[in-house]
């Protein structure tokens, strides 16, 4: 997996984002007000990335899946938040662990299989083929 | 297995991610800066840092101006009373004048009563905290509570530092000092209180009292001692009223004209 790539484009994203808030400057009374849900917009970006990252190494990866698994999960978790806020049950605690899990769940698997890919490099024996 | 003979080498998938991964850095971007701004918002309230190199000259100016007022009123004083040696008339007058400039205080007075002194924590903050950093410090709102609860248990005059607490007085933060009467005063404070000592001390003394939480933070802040002789010093600021006028109607007058 070419990892310069997404590397880059965080990197910019992140450099275009503090170019940008840097200029909006928006004051911290009001920033207070929307801060979870922008946390909650980040660990939903996350999550989607290592989903999509955990889908192509398995070669199933789909791109309609992927960028509307991004929206939906984005716009629930707000939903969550902002329900939750108004009756006053802290819901978005449930979107936090949900995508906490899934997110070491995917990093896990992404792990196993880069994991088994040096191992099986590494052994000269042809007839070994199967890492599992 | 299956899984694992494609290689996710020259795949569609990854320029996908790159995009995506372009907005999660957005995303970041934005979250960071947005703690950041709530945190440094959250410092900007209160009396925090260090006070600046002030205006030593001016301060030094309003400072001798202060003390020709306070005498050339101890003057008037003397010539009121003086005036007052003619007859029983003007000296019933002059006996509720001088009361009505006590009660205002513009007159220097004594007594026994109370000191407290709050001094800023010469402890080292446990953290970089917001709570740490502002809790180590002596504020307006600490000097308000203090005065508050001195004058609700029965103190008759009070005074922080060489500032007269009168009815016109506002004590407020001015960025790394405090405000009384307009005059900036710093850390460590002295409130001079006149009235009975006992029952001063046990009211700021009462558990979960007013000074119970600046302790709760460090004892070292707060000291409160009695003492069998206190002298106030006079309100040395303005007395120039512009826009209140002394009612002159009679009560009855008043209600109709409602």
């Amino acid at each position: 997996m070419k990892v310069g790539l997404p590397v880059s484009g965080l990197v910019l994203g992140f450099i275009f984002g503090i170019l940008i808030f840097t200029m909006l400057n928006i004051p911290g009374e009001l920033a207070s007000v929307y801060a979870p849900y922008l946390s909650l917009a980040t660990l939903a970006g996350l999550d989607t990335i290592f989903g999509g990252i955990r889908a192509g190494i398995e070669g199933r990866f789909q791109d309609d899946i992927f960028v509307s698994g991004f929206v939906l999960n984005t716009l629930l978790a707000a939903g969550l938040a902002f329900l939750g806020d108004r009756i006053g049950v802290d819901l978005f605690l449930a979107a936090v662990v949900a995508l906490g899990s899934r997110v070491f769940l995917n990093l896990s698997l992404i792990r196993r299989y880069y994991l088994n890919k040096i191992a099986l490099s590494k052994r000269k024996d042809p007839h070994v083929v199967n890492p599992s | 297995m299956s899984v694992f003979t494609t290689g996710p080498r020259h795949q569609p998938w990854v320029w996908q991610v790159t995009a995506l991964c372009f907005v999660l850095g957005l995303l970041l971007a934005a979250s960071l800066q947005t703690v950041s701004n709530i945190r440094r918002s959250g410092t900007s309230s209160g009396r925090v840092g260090q006070p600046p190199a002030g205006d030593s000259a001016r301060t030094e100016t309003v400072r001798k101006l202060e003390k020709e007022i306070a005498s050339l009123r101890e003057s008037k004083t003397k010539l009121e009373n003086s005036i007052a040696q003619g007859s029983e008339q003007l000296k019933a007058l002059n006996d509720e004048l001088q009361k009505a400039k006590m009660l205002a205080g513009l007159t220097e007075v004594y007594g026994q009563g109370i000191i407290v002194t709050l001094r800023d924590s010469q402890k080292r903050p446990p953290s970089n905290r917001t709570f740490d950093r502002v809790n180590n410090l002596i504020h307006d709102q600490d000097l308000q509570v203090v005065v508050n609860e001195l004058f609700a248990s029965g103190a008759e005059a009070i005074a922080i530092k060489d500032q007269r607490i009168t009815s016109r007085t506002a004590i407020r933060c001015a960025g790394p000092i405090v405000q009384v009467n307009g005059v900036p005063i710093s850390a460590p404070y002295q409130v001079y209180a006149i009235g009975d000592p006992n029952s001063l001390m046990n009211a700021l003394n009462m558990p979960g009292g007013v000074l119970d939480s600046i302790r709760f933070y460090d004892p070292e802040m707060v000291r409160v001692e009695a003492k069998q002789q206190i002298v106030l010093p006079a309100y040395t600021g303005s007395t120039e009223m512009r826009f209140t006028k002394v009612q002159k109607k009679t009560h009855n007058d008043k209600e109709s004209s409602r």
